[in-house]
């Protein structure tokens, strides 16, 4: 009888899960900490927007000049963030957490503290929907937008969860025949190179850093991107656009091309991986890998080794028209 | 206390589900995705919380063929690594919830 099992292998993807449970006051402290009185709305997918006020004129141009920026959408869940200054002790905490550019968070009793470079967020999600605090230094520059795009994230995420949906790191090519393919991994293992070759192939990219499954009524998979769609997507608020996937397949780097069938585990534990935020949420993992393995019951999987040449589409487009 | 003091228990929070013959187990508490063979997902099914890890051994043993002197080091090994992953924790008593 041996025992194995692979400890080493990491959830989640440019952030940790706070390792103390040191929680941000949550009081508000009354309307002179907004910075202002602007308001932007984002879109952020086909159902979900971010209404954001509080802004200081400065931060609403900012803003308004990102792709994500949309009219008000009647028909999505609305966020409704207000944007504070943030007081010395969230500052400090905000430099320490965002010190190697990545996201914190932490759960506790429906509300999640969301903290990276520039900004502290209390996320609080009850039967009325979802709103946010989000406490921030920045004004001006990258640093807020940064700021509000990789709180957009998180929340995206969190929205995207009671609707039969899992976010996923990864990047999503659209084939000669109309369906995604789904190309994973972790960091490095290739989702940038394939994001380049499939547009040297004349293939549109829905997003090589962040795409939706969503299990539909019937028995298939759809896919649709954000509006960060990494450095080979299309740019703006509308691509929603939602495309049947025919396969998924996990990237390996290696010096021939091959498509070759993926374990149902292996299968499993890499779309977990690759399933940031909720992967890392407590109460609800168990349903995270009944979700996954849902979508591995109507989609095949395959492990693609591959070396950055344009013929690896033969490989995925054979084994992607079987499905 | 050490795995053999114990009584262990999967740690709350963490999923885990069998798949063809092998399990997945996430951990969200440590961000870790664990993909197990059988034998490791029978010893978190045995982890319930009110057997020791003595106990879990001996069902082990009468489970697989090598005797309990055999398994004991496996085991033993496989539970300190569970239990610094997060996937595991020990239970004081039986009585905890």
């Amino acid at each position: 009888m041996a025992i194995t099992a692979s400890f080493d292998e990491r959830a989640g993807f440019g952030f940790t899960a706070c390792p103390k449970p040191a929680r941000a006051p949550i009081a508000d402290s009354g309307p002179s900490d907004l910075w202002g009185r602007q308001c932007r709305v984002l879109r952020l997918g086909r159902s979900t927007s971010l209404r954001l006020t509080g802004l200081s004129s400065n931060q609403a141009r900012l803003l308004g000049e990102t792709d994500v920026v949309a009219p008000s959408n009647q028909e999505a869940d609305v966020v409704r963030v207000e944007v504070r200054h943030a007081s010395p002790e969230r500052r400090e905490r905000m430099v320490e957490f965002g010190r190697n550019s990545g996201l914190r968070w932490e759960a506790v009793d429906g509300e999640f503290e969301v903290a990276g470079r520039g900004f502290l967020a209390v996320v609080r999600q009850d039967e009325d929907g979802v709103r946010a605090t989000f406490w921030t230094d920045a004004e001006s520059g990258a640093v807020f937008t940064d700021a509000v795009t990789n709180f957009a994230r998180v929340v995206l995420a969190l929205c995207t969860w009671p609707r039969a949906r899992v976010v996923l790191h990864s990047c999503a090519t659209i084939g000669r025949d109309g369906r995604a393919r789904i190309f994973f991994g972790p960091s490095g293992a290739g989702k940038s190179t394939m994001g380049a070759l499939a547009r040297a192939d004349g293939r549109v990219v829905l997003s090589d850093d962040l795409n939706v499954l969503e299990i539909d009524d019937a028995s298939g998979v759809t896919t649709f991107g954000f509006p960060w769609t990494g450095d080979f997507g299309p740019r703006g608020w509308d691509n929603v656009a939602s495309l049947p996937v025919a396969a998924l397949f996990r990237l390996e780097k290696g010096e021939t091309n091959e498509v070759r069938p993926l374990r149902r585990s292996l299968a499993l534990s890499g779309l977990a991986t690759c399933a940031p935020f909720l992967n890392s949420r407590p109460g609800t993992s168990g349903d995270l890998l009944d979700r996954l393995n849902l979508v591995l019951d109507r989609v095949p999987s395959f492990v693609l080794r591959f070396r950055p040449e344009s013929s690896v589409w033969e490989h995925v487009d054979r084994e992607s028209a079987k499905s | 206390m050490t795995a053999r003091e114990g009584y262990p228990v999967v740690a709350r929070g963490v999923g885990f589900r069998r798949i063809s013959g092998e399990g997945v187990a996430l951990t969200p508490a440590t961000s870790k995705v664990i993909v197990l063979n059988d034998s490791a997902c029978r010893v978190l099914e045995l982890a319930d919380g009110t057997r020791s890890a003595e106990e879990i051994l001996d069902l082990l043993a009468a489970e697989y063929e090598g005797g309990r002197g055999v398994i004991q080091n496996d085991v033993a090994t496989f539970l300190d690594r569970a239990i610094a992953a997060g996937l595991i924790e020990l239970r004081n008593d039986t009585r905890e919830t």
